[in-house]
């Protein structure tokens, strides 16, 4: 099956982006790998099961969309982390301080943690995803959570 | 509140741009302009301004580069064989030579002459040295400024009956 390139864009180009956004850390790369993604889809041929098979299809493409912009080299113009976070709307400051510490995180527990939170994927899903073993996202998500929930509680208290 | 909806509550205000255009931007004959291809471009262009400044640099070697043979005047001694020696050496210290030299005694030019031009049982014929005045400074010199004002400062150094280009000599 497919579903119309406009359709999955209104509904799936946020998720892309904060996916993107865990591995290049500015908007610009991240807007690009969404853009990417969305293209890639557009022009390819390939058929679908269902959409669940389509997104996570299009969250492991922007993944690998990412990592290529951040490893080309290319530096362009980014705007700070901090000024970017500026531009936001955090509920709270807490969530705002919460974001900045989460993104110090190295990338491997960052990934995890969101397709696990955000996304709701579950161990064996996020393995397929990020193509590692479950017993590796096992340990980075324990070790991730640990990190989140330290974050957290000096956060809050 | 759970960790989960703090984390999803913490990331909820990221938003990719708010149109995606499917047409790529920035795109030079319809390919996305990346950090690598742009670094294999200017690999490419670096490579080839190597080879044309190497070739160039080679080419540029060859035709500064002469090979001299410097004679003396008959009847000079080897103490002033050393002096044009000594001379010839200043040059060389000049930043604008570089200067690689071979003194060649009577002995040894008779030698090269003969196994250059003669046969063994013509050469045996001649008792004495025929060229023993004929050593000479076998001179190669790597020029980085005008040719000719080091040849005229070469010629004009006391004891210097002759100043031979080997590519003249060969023409």
């Amino acid at each position: 099956m497919r579903i119309d390139t406009e359709e999955l864009i209104i509904k799936y180009k946020d998720d892309l982006f904060r996916i993107a956004f865990h591995v290049c850390q500015n908007k610009e790369d991240s807007d690009d790998a969404v853009q990417e993604t969305f293209i890639q889809y557009h022009t390819s041929i390939v058929e679908f099961q269902d959409e669940i098979h389509i997104k996570a299809w299009l969250i492991r493409v922007v993944i690998n969309k990412a990592k290529d912009l951040r490893r080309s080299g290319l530096r362009r113009f980014y705007i700070p982390l901090e000024e970017y976070m500026e531009t936001l709307e955090f509920e709270t400051p807490e969530t705002k301080n919460i974001f900045y510490e989460v993104m110090k995180l190295p990338e491997r527990y960052r990934m995890v943690i969101h397709l696990f939170y955000y996304e709701e994927y579950s161990i064996h899903e996020i393995a397929g995803l990020l193509k590692l073993s479950e017993s590796n996202v096992k340990v980075r998500l324990s070790r991730g959570r640990k990190m989140l929930k330290k974050i957290i509680q000096e956060v809050l208290s | 509140m759970t960790e989960q909806e703090i984390y999803k509550k913490t990331f909820l205000p990221l938003h990719a741009e708010e149109e995606i255009s499917l047409k790529r931007e920035n795109t030079v004959f319809y390919t996305k302009v990346t950090g690598r291809k742009i670094k294999t471009a200017c690999a490419c262009v670096l490579g080839m301004l190597l080879l044309c400044n190497t070739t160039c640099y080679a080419a540029y070697q060859i035709y500064q580069t002469k090979h001299l043979t410097i004679f003396f005047e008959e009847g000079i001694s080897q103490s002033e064989i050393d002096e044009i020696g000594k001379e010839l050496n200043r040059l060389g210290d000049c930043a604008e030579i570089e200067l690689q030299m071979e003194y060649v005694n009577a002995d040894q030019a008779w030698e090269t002459f003969c196994n250059e031009y003669l046969d063994d049982d013509v050469k045996e014929k001649f008792d004495d040295n025929p060229l023993k005045d004929s050593a000479n400074y076998q001179v190669t010199i790597k020029f980085f400024s005008n040719t000719d004002n080091v040849r005229k400062q070469i010629e004009n150094i006391p004891g210097v009956r002759m100043v031979v280009d080997k590519r003249e000599n060969a023409d």
